[in-house]
């Protein structure tokens, strides 16, 4: 579940919210696909995270970089 | 008459008589001079005068002449005042205020010159000179050698003058005193008098046939009109015309031109002038040269410089080019660099916002969905409660069950005396059967 693509999931995540609301979804399995939606969710927002922090560690360093060889 | 016969003395002086009585006056005699040369430097010069055949030239009448001492100073001076036009010698016609005189001791007429008239001289040179002029006009010949080319460099020189004379003399040291490197090929001849035509037309043929040379020259010292005159030759005139090499003539004459200076490519007053020429050719070739050279180097020079120029301008303008791309891809860098460091994370929390929308959704939508089901689940036991038998026996119906239990649904599930069991609303009727009809 990790290793899947960021855009992926989301594709799966709107697949299964619409699959829910057309109600193509027995409601033996709804418990299972929100769940699953859930945990794709998950994966998406800690790739947000994870993104956001290393992108934030990289222009800080760039910036450090370009500041170091400024003076 | 009583004498039977004259002495010799008797009839000389007779013979002067009758002379004297027939010439009363002195009279003016034009003849051309011989044996004048070898007694010039006599006390009394004893000489001839001769009328030749125009065209044989054979002689057809001769006379003997003196001139005086007495006479000497005065006819020089009658020349000098004509302005040197010529002296007394060979070969040259004259016009002589002459006495008839018979000269007893001899026996000989002879005349004795009194004056002289040396407008006749000139005219009679100038006369030949024009007609040989005409002549070669006529023949289209006297311009010929001046369209042959002479070299710039006339450093070989085929010289035509009389050998260690001081016209040679003059050309020589005046080429050895410019430091050139003149050769001259000197070719002997004789500068005046009669074979003079015959000598210089030789060597033309001679120093023309010498593949190594530049030019001919013919040179002589100053000379009277009179001395000169055998330059107003129609054969020199013609050699020279056929000359392969330029030919430079340097006849010392003051006034007149000579056929020969005329004819000639190029002509100069005196030997020294006609060295002087060549110096001047060869020095001016030089000059040129340098300047040439110069031109070279000073065309170079500003080609150099104005590439230089150029150079510097690419230069100039490939560091302002420079400067400015590189000033514009900083100023892109720095916008790129700012997006960077912005937009990434702006779309995180795009992304984010997504999310939490899509959580909304999901949450929304699972909600709809169970209610829905908790709907659809709903209607369903209402119909099921509809079509429920406790609902069909409260409005009357029973169920007639055999004693295996089935609902009794056909006449053909029971036979006659079978019990029967039926099922009303709030308990069981035991029954048998008692008939069985068909409905």
């Amino acid at each position: 579940m990790v290793d899947i693509k960021y855009s992926k999931a989301m594709k799966k995540i709107e697949e299964l919210i619409q699959k829910i609301e057309s109600e193509e979804i027995d409601v033996d399995d709804l418990s299972d696909k929100v769940k699953e939606a859930v945990e794709l969710i998950k994966v998406c927002k800690n790739k947000i995270e994870k993104a956001e922090m290393e992108v934030k560690k990289v222009v800080d360093d760039f910036e450090a970089e370009t500041l170091g060889e400024k003076q | 008459m009583s004498q039977e016969f004259l002495t010799v003395s008797q009839l000389n002086g007779l013979i002067q008589e009758v002379l004297n009585n027939g010439f009363p006056q002195a009279v003016w005699v034009c003849g051309e001079i011989q044996g004048y040369d070898r007694n010039k430097d006599k006390k009394h010069i004893f000489f001839e005068l001769c009328e030749k055949d125009a065209v044989s030239e054979e002689i057809l009448a001769r006379i003997g002449l003196v001139i005086f001492s007495g006479k000497k100073m005065y006819i020089e001076e009658v020349l000098k005042r004509a302005e040197n036009a010529f002296s007394l010698k060979d070969d040259i016609e004259v016009k002589f205020l002459c006495w008839v005189d018979f000269y007893p001791p001899h026996g000989a007429v002879r005349l004795i010159v009194e004056n002289i008239d040396p407008v006749h001289t000139l005219g009679k040179i100038a006369q030949g000179r024009q007609k040989v002029i005409a002549l070669l006009k006529e023949k289209g010949i006297l311009n010929k050698n001046k369209s042959v080319e002479l070299t710039p460099v006339p450093l070989n020189i085929g010289l035509i003058t009389a050998h260690d004379s001081a016209a040679y003399n003059d050309f020589i040291s005046e080429l050895k005193k410019s430091g050139c490197a003149f050769k001259v090929f000197c070719r002997n001849s004789l500068m005046q008098g009669k074979k003079t035509e015959r000598d210089i037309c030789r060597a033309l043929d001679v120093l023309n046939r010498m593949e190594c040379l530049d030019v001919i020259v013919i040179t002589r010292g100053g000379g009277s009109i009179a001395e000169l005159s055998c330059f107003d030759s129609q054969a020199i005139a013609e050699k020279i015309a056929l000359s392969r090499l330029p030919v430079l003539s340097g006849i010392g004459h003051e006034i007149n031109l000579t056929v020969t200076d005329m004819a000639a490519h190029t002509f100069q007053k005196t030997p020294t002038a006609v060295a002087q020429f060549f110096v001047q050719r060869v020095r001016d070739f030089l000059a040129g040269m340098e300047e040439k050279v110069c031109g070279v180097i000073d065309s170079f020079e500003e080609l150099k410089n104005k590439e230089k120029e150029k150079l510097k301008g690419f230069a100039f303008s490939l560091q302002t080019d420079t400067i400015h791309l590189l000033k514009s891809h900083h100023l892109l860098v720095n916008r790129v660099m700012e997006d960077i460091k912005h937009r990434p994370l702006q779309s995180l929390r795009e992304q984010k916002k997504r999310l939490a929308s899509q959580k909304d959704d999901l949450r929304k939508v699972s909600g709809m969905r169970t209610k829905s089901a908790v709907t659809q689940v709903r209607s369903c036991e209402k119909i099921i409660e509809i079509a429920s038998p406790v609902n069909t026996l409260k409005r009357g119906f029973s169920i007639t069950r055999s004693k295996e239990g089935k609902a009794v649904k056909s006449i053909a599930q029971i036979k006659p005396a079978e019990p029967l069991i039926t099922q009303v609303v709030d308990g069981f009727i035991e029954s048998h059967v008692k008939n069985i009809k068909r409905g």
